[in-house]
C-alpha cells in the first residue's frame, strides 16, 4: 500500500518535471548537484542518461521519459534506480556495451536496451553488472545485443520479467540472453528469452533460483549450467531450443516442474546432463523431443514423477552413468523408451509407468507381475547406425523386437523395471 | 463352318497340338473324341480364342479369327465345368450378357421355360445345385441363338434323365440348322448324335470326316470298336480335310 | 482403348456387384473401424494411435489385397472364360476385375477407417494421408496379386507366389536392406537406402507415413537428413506418386501377360 502510494506520488512528480510549464522546465534545467530524483527526456533539461547518471545523488531515482536515447558505454558507479516510463529506447548504435553497473543496489527497470553490436575481442552486453551485489533488473526489453544481461561476479541480484531477444544470427554469432559468470544467491524470474545462443548461461553460479522463465527458440540451450552447484530451477518452459537445458560439471541441481518441449535434431535433448551428481529431476514434462533426457556421467541423481511423452527416445543413457534412481515416471507414446550404449545397467528403475508394458497384475496391487525391459533391439540398432532409422515402424523391426524380447541376446538384460506400474501415477497426463 | 490348318499349341515346351488340319461342316453335329489329355479341350479353346495357338490358322465362316474379334458372336460355348460368380444371380447374368451384346436375348423366355429356370432367376449362383448350374450354362450358351455351338463334355455331370433331355435338345437345335461341336468321351453319345467325327490322339487328328464313311471303311458297326481299331496303331486314314 | 472403355463400362457394374456382395467384406470394414476406434479411444496418445494404426494398415492392407486378388482371380477363371467367349476385349475384363476388387477392398478400408476417424474427430492431414496411403496400397497390391496370378496356371502355386511376394515386401526386403545398411555402414548410404525404400511399395508407404505423421521428427541426425531430402509436402507427394507407379506398373505388366494368356 505504502509503496504503491509513494510510487504514484513519484510518478506525478516525474510528469510535473517532465512536461510541466516552460518556466518550471527552465528552472529544472539547471542540473542540481546530488538530486535524489531526476527526470530525463529528449526535450528535458537533462536529455541524456549519462548527464542524469552523473547528476544523481547516490541512492536516487532517475525517471526516463519516452523517446530514443542514442548512448552507449554508460557507467553506473553508485547505487541508483534507473526507471523508464513509456518504454524509452536506449540505442547503443552497435558501438559496445550500453549500460555497465559497477555499484551495489542498482535497479534498472522499464527500459528498452538495444543494439550493442558484437565484437570478437570484448563481451558486449545490453546491460552489464560487474563486481556488485543487490542489483535488480526488471521489466526491461533487450533486443539485438550480443549478450542481453551480463552479470560478472555478482551476488544477491534479481533479474525479473525481462524480455531478451538475441540478434538471431545463429549459434556462433549470437551471445547469451542472460549470462552469469561467478554468481551467488541470484533470482532469475519470469524472463522471456528467444533468439539467443543460450537463453540463460550460468558458469560458477551457486545457491541461485531460476523460476518461471520462458526460454523459446534459442540456438544452443534454453538454460545452461557450467560448474555450478546447489542451484534450483522450477516451473520454466523450454521450447524449440537446440536443446532445452544443459547441466554440465555441476552438483546438486534441483529441477522441478519444468516443461521441455520440441527440441529436435541430431544432438537435440530436452535436458542434457553431463558429469553431474546428486541432483534431482522431479515432476518435469518432456514432450516431443528427439531425446527427452540425455545422461552422460550422471551419478547419484533421482528422477521422480517426470512425464516423457512423444519423444523419439525418452531416455538416452550412456554407460558411465550409474547409481541413479528412476521412479514414478511415466513413459507415454515415445518411439523408444530407453536407449543405451552400455552392456549393463548400474541404475535403478522401479515403479515407473511404461505404456509399452504388456504384462498383467494378477494380485491387483497396481504393479505388473513381470519386469519391463525398456531397451528395444531396434533402438540399439539405430543407435549403432542412424540410417537404420529408415526401417522405423517396419514389420521387420517389430519381428526383431519381439524375438529379442523372447530371447534377449543383444540388449542388456539388466536394463529393466522389476516393478512396473499398471497405470500412470496421478498427474502424469497433460 | 470352321476350317483349321496346321494348328499347333505348346505349353511350357510340351506340344499339345501337333499340327491339326480339319473341317467342321455347317449344319452337322460333329463329335470330337479321343483319350484323356489328347488336346480336345485345348482345340476347342483355340476355336473360341481362349487359347492362342502357337502356329496355324483357324477360319470361322472363312474369316481368320483374332482374339478380340467379333467371331464370338457366332459361337455359343458350353464349358466342361461351368462356374458362375457365387454372388451373382441369373437375371443379372442375363442383363450382363445382353449389355455385352448390346441387344436383347432373342430366345430368353423360351429357353427359361425349356430349362425350367424361372424359379432361379433371383437366386445367387452360389446357392444353386450343380445340375441347375449346368442348365444355366446351357441356357447362357444358347441365349443369343448362335449358329455354332461348342459343347465340352456337356452331359458329364448330368443325371440320366437330364442327359436324355439334353440329347433331345441338341437334336432339335441341329434340326433348326445349328452347327454343333460335341466333345465327349461317351462313344455311344457321339454315335447317337453325330454325323461327323474327329478323333484326336496325342495331339493329332487321327480321323476327321463322316462317321458313316468311317464305319464303312473299317467294316465295323460299333463305333467304340472302330475307334479302338484306329487307335491300335493302324496308319492314320482319312486325315485329309474331306 | 476406346473399345476397352466401352466394354469396361458394360462390365464393371456386374463385376463390382459380384465382389461387393461377399459377406466377409463387411467384416473387413468393421475390423478397421473397430481397431481405429479402439486405438483412438483407449490409446494413450493420438500420435501413438496414428503410429499403431499405420503399422496395422501397412501389414494388413497389402496382405489381404494381394491374397484376395489372387484367390478371386482363380475362383473367377471359368467366369473369365465365359466373358471372353463373348465379344469382349481382354483389357476390359482385366480393368474391370482390378477396378471392382480395388473398389471393394479399398472402399471397405476407407469407409471403416474414415467412419471411426470422423466419429473420434481425428481427421487431420496425417490421418488423411494414412487413408490415402491405405487406399493406394490396396490398389497396388490388388494389381500385384492379379499380375502374379496371371503368371501361374496352377492355383496353389499362384496363391503361394502371391503370399511369398507379400512376405518379401513386408519382411524380407527390409531384412535385406538392413543387412546392406550394416554391411556398408562406413559409407554414405542415405541415398541408396532411400532408393531401396522406393522399390518396395510397403516401405514407400511407411516412409511417407513417417514423414506425414511427423514420426520422423524424432529420428535424430539421420531423420533430419531424410527430412531435408523429403521436406515440406515432397515426402508424402513422392510416396503417393510412387504408389501410383506401383499400381500402374504391375497392372500393365499383368495385362500384357493376360493378353497372351491361355484360359
Amino acid at each position: 500500500m505504502t509503496s504503491k502510494r509513494t510510487l504514484s506520488a513519484l510518478l506525478l512528480l516525474a510528469i510535473g518535471i517532465g512536461v510541466g510549464p516552460p518556466s518550471e522546465r527552465a528552472y529544472a534545467s539547471l542540473p542540481p548537484s546530488s538530486a535524489s530524483e531526476l527526470a530525463v527526456c529528449p526535450d528535458c533539461a537533462i536529455s541524456t542518461l549519462s548527464d542524469a547518471i552523473s547528476a544523481i545523488a547516490p541512492g536516487g531515482t532517475i525517471r526516463v521519459g519516452p523517446g530514443v536515447y542514442r548512448e552507449n558505454g554508460l557507467e553506473i558507479l553508485k547505487p541508483l534506480r534507473l526507471v523508464g516510463d513509456g518504454r524509452p529506447v536506449l540505442d547503443g548504435g552497435g558501438a559496445g556495451t550500453i549500460l555497465r553497473v559497477r555499484a551495489p543496489d542498482v535497479e534498472i527497470a522499464g527500459l528498452v536496451v538495444e543494439n550493442s553490436g558484437s565484437s570478437a575481442i570484448e563481451d558486449r552486453a545490453g546491460i552489464q553488472v560487474l563486481d556488485s551485489s543487490g542489483c535488480r533488473i526488471r521489466d526491461n526489453e533487450l533486443r539485438d545485443n550480443h549478450f542481453g544481461i551480463y552479470l560478472g561476479k555478482t551476488r544477491s541480484c534479481v533479474i525479473e520479467n525481462n524480455a531478451i531477444t538475441g540478434s538471431g544470427r545463429g549459434e556462433s554469432a549470437a551471445g547469451n540472453g542472460i549470462h552469469v559468470w561467478y554468481g551467488q544467491d541470484l533470482l532469475i524470474l519470469g524472463n522471456a528469452l528467444s533468439g539467443n545462443r543460450d537463453g540463460i548461461y550460468l558458469e560458477f553460479v551457486g545457491d541461485s533460483r531460476i523460476i518461471r522463465n520462458r526460454s523459446i527458440g534459442n540456438f544452443r540451450y534454453g538454460l545452461h549450467f557450467m560448474f555450478s552447484n546447489d542451484d534450483e530451477y522450477d516451473g520454466n518452459l523450454f521450447r524449440g531450443n537446440g536443446s532445452g537445458v544443459a547441466v554440465m560439471y555441476s552438483r546438486n541441481i534441483r529441477m522441478t516442474a519444468n516443461r521441455f518441449e520440441t527440441s529436435l535434431g541430431g544432438a537435440a535433448y530436452g535436458v542434457l546432463l553431463k558429469d553431474i551428481s546428486a541432483s534431482q529431476l522431479r515432476d518435469n514434462r518432456f514432450i516431443g523431443n528427439t531425446v527427452g533426457a540425455f545422461l552422460e556421467g550422471t551419478t547419484r541423481s533421482r528422477f521422480e514423477g517426470n512425464t516423457f511423452q512423444g519423444n523419439g527416445w525418452a531416455l538416452r543413457v550412456l554407460g558411465n552413468t550409474d547409481s541413479n534412481t528412476f521412479t514414478g515416471n511415466s513413459f507415454l507414446a515415445n518411439t523408444f523408451d530407453v536407449s543405451t550404449n552400455a552392456g549393463t545397467n548400474l541404475n535403478r528403475f522401479e515403479r515407473n509407468y511404461w505404456d509399452g508394458y504388456r504384462g498383467v497384475d494378477l494380485d491387483r496391487d497396481g504393479i505388473g507381475d513381470d519386469a519391463y525391459r525398456p531397451v528395444r533391439l531396434s533402438s540399439l540398432l539405430i543407435e549403432r547406425n542412424g540410417v537404420a532409422s529408415l526401417l522405423l515402424h517396419s514389420f521387420f523391426f517389430a519381428v526383431l523386437d519381439q524375438a529379442e524380447h523372447a530371447i534377449p541376446a543383444l540388449t542388456p538384460e539388466t536394463y529393466r523395471d522389476d516393478a512396473p506400474l499398471m497405470a500412470p501415477p496421478p498427474g502424469a497426463r497433460r | 463352318m470352321i476350317e483349321i490348318q496346321g494348328l499347333r499349341k505348346s505349353y511350357a515346351g510340351r506340344e499339345i497340338l501337333k499340327g491339326i488340319d480339319l473341317r467342321i461342316p455347317r449344319g452337322r453335329i460333329t463329335g470330337v473324341v479321343g483319350p484323356n489329355a489328347c488336346g480336345k479341350t485345348t482345340l476347342m479353346k483355340c476355336i473360341l480364342g481362349l487359347v492362342l495357338p502357337s502356329a496355324g490358322t483357324i477360319r470361322v465362316d472363312g474369316r481368320l479369327i483374332d482374339p478380340a474379334g467379333g467371331f464370338r458372336r457366332l459361337i455359343g460355348y458350353l464349358p466342361q465345368t461351368p462356374s458362375f460368380p457365387a454372388n451373382l444371380a441369373l437375371q443379372e447374368l442375363i442383363a450382363l450378357l445382353e449389355r455385352l451384346r448390346e441387344r436383347e436375348a432373342p430366345r430368353k423366355r423360351e429357353l427359361l421355360e425349356r430349362f425350367r429356370l424361372q424359379p432361379f432367376l433371383k437366386q445367387p449362383f452360389g446357392q444353386l445345385s450343380g445340375g441347375t448350374r449346368q442348365k444355366v450354362a446351357a441356357f447362357a450358351s444358347l441365349l443369343f441363338d448362335p449358329p455354332l455351338l461348342i459343347c465340352d463334355e456337356p452331359t458329364a455331370g448330368l443325371d440320366p434323365v437330364s442327359r436324355v433331355q439334353f440329347k433331345d435338345l441338341l437334336r432339335s437345335l441341329n434340326a433348326e440348322g445349328k452347327t454343333i461341336v460335341l466333345v465327349s468321351h461317351f462313344m455311344n453319345e457321339v454315335d447317337q448324335l453325330a454325323s461327323e467325327l474327329v478323333f484326336l490322339a496325342e495331339g493329332r487328328a487321327l480321323y476327321s470326316g463322316s462317321l458313316a464313311e468311317l464305319r464303312a471303311r473299317l467294316g465295323e458297326n460299333d463305333l467304340e470298336r472302330a475307334i479302338a481299331e484306329l487307335f491300335a496303331g493302324e496308319s492314320p486314314r482319312g486325315t485329309e480335310p474331306s | 482403348m476406346k473399345r476397352t472403355l466401352q466394354d469396361f463400362r458394360k462390365l464393371i457394374r456386374y463385376e463390382a456387384i459380384s465382389v461387393l456382395r461377399a459377406r466377409w467384406l463387411g467384416l473387413y470394414g468393421v475390423f478397421f473401424a473397430a481397431f481405429t476406434f479402439a486405438l483412438l479411444r483407449f490409446g494413450n496418445d493420438p500420435a501413438r494411435a496414428a503410429a499403431s494404426l499405420s503399422s496395422l494398415v501397412l501389414l494388413v492392407v497389402p496382405m489381404i489385397s494381394i491374397l484376395y486378388a489372387s484367390i478371386t482371380w482363380y475362383a473367377a477363371e471359368p467366369f473369365t472364360a465365359l466373358l471372353l467367349t463373348q465379344p469382349m476385349s481382354r483389357s476390359a475384363v482385366w480393368l474391370a476385375r482390378w477396378a471392382s476388387l480395388s473398389l471393394a477392398l479399398g472402399g471397405t478400408y476407407l469407409a471403416g477407417t474414415l467412419a471411426a476417424l470422423a466419429f473420434e474427430g481425428a481427421l487431420y492431414s496425417g490421418t488423411l494421408l494414412l487413408l490415402a496411403v491405405g487406399v493406394l496400397l490396396c490398389l497396388s497390391f490388388v494389381a500385384i496379386g492379379m499380375a502374379v496370378s496371371v503368371c501361374f496356371a496352377d492355383r496353389m502355386k499362384g496363391i503361394g507366389a502371391a503370399f511369398a511376394l507379400w512376405m518379401y515386401f513386408a519382411l524380407v526386403h527390409d531384412a535385406l536392406v538392413f543387412a546392406a545398411i550394416h554391411a556398408f555402414q562406413d559409407y554414405p548410404i542415405e541415398t541408396p537406402a532411400l532408393v531401396l525404400m522406393a522399390i518396395n511399395p510397403i516401405d514407400l508407404a511407411r516412409v511417407g507415413l513417417l514423414l506425414g505423421l511427423d514420426l520422423s521428427a524424432m529420428l535424430g541426425y539421420t531423420g533430419r537428413i531424410l527430412m531435408k531430402f523429403l521436406s515440406g509436402g515432397a515426402g508424402p507427394a513422392i510416396t503417393l506418386g510412387g504408389l501410383v507407379v506401383w499400381t500402374t506398373f504391375p497392372f500393365w505388366l499383368g495385362l500384357r501377360r493376360f493378353e497372351k494368356r491361355d484360359l
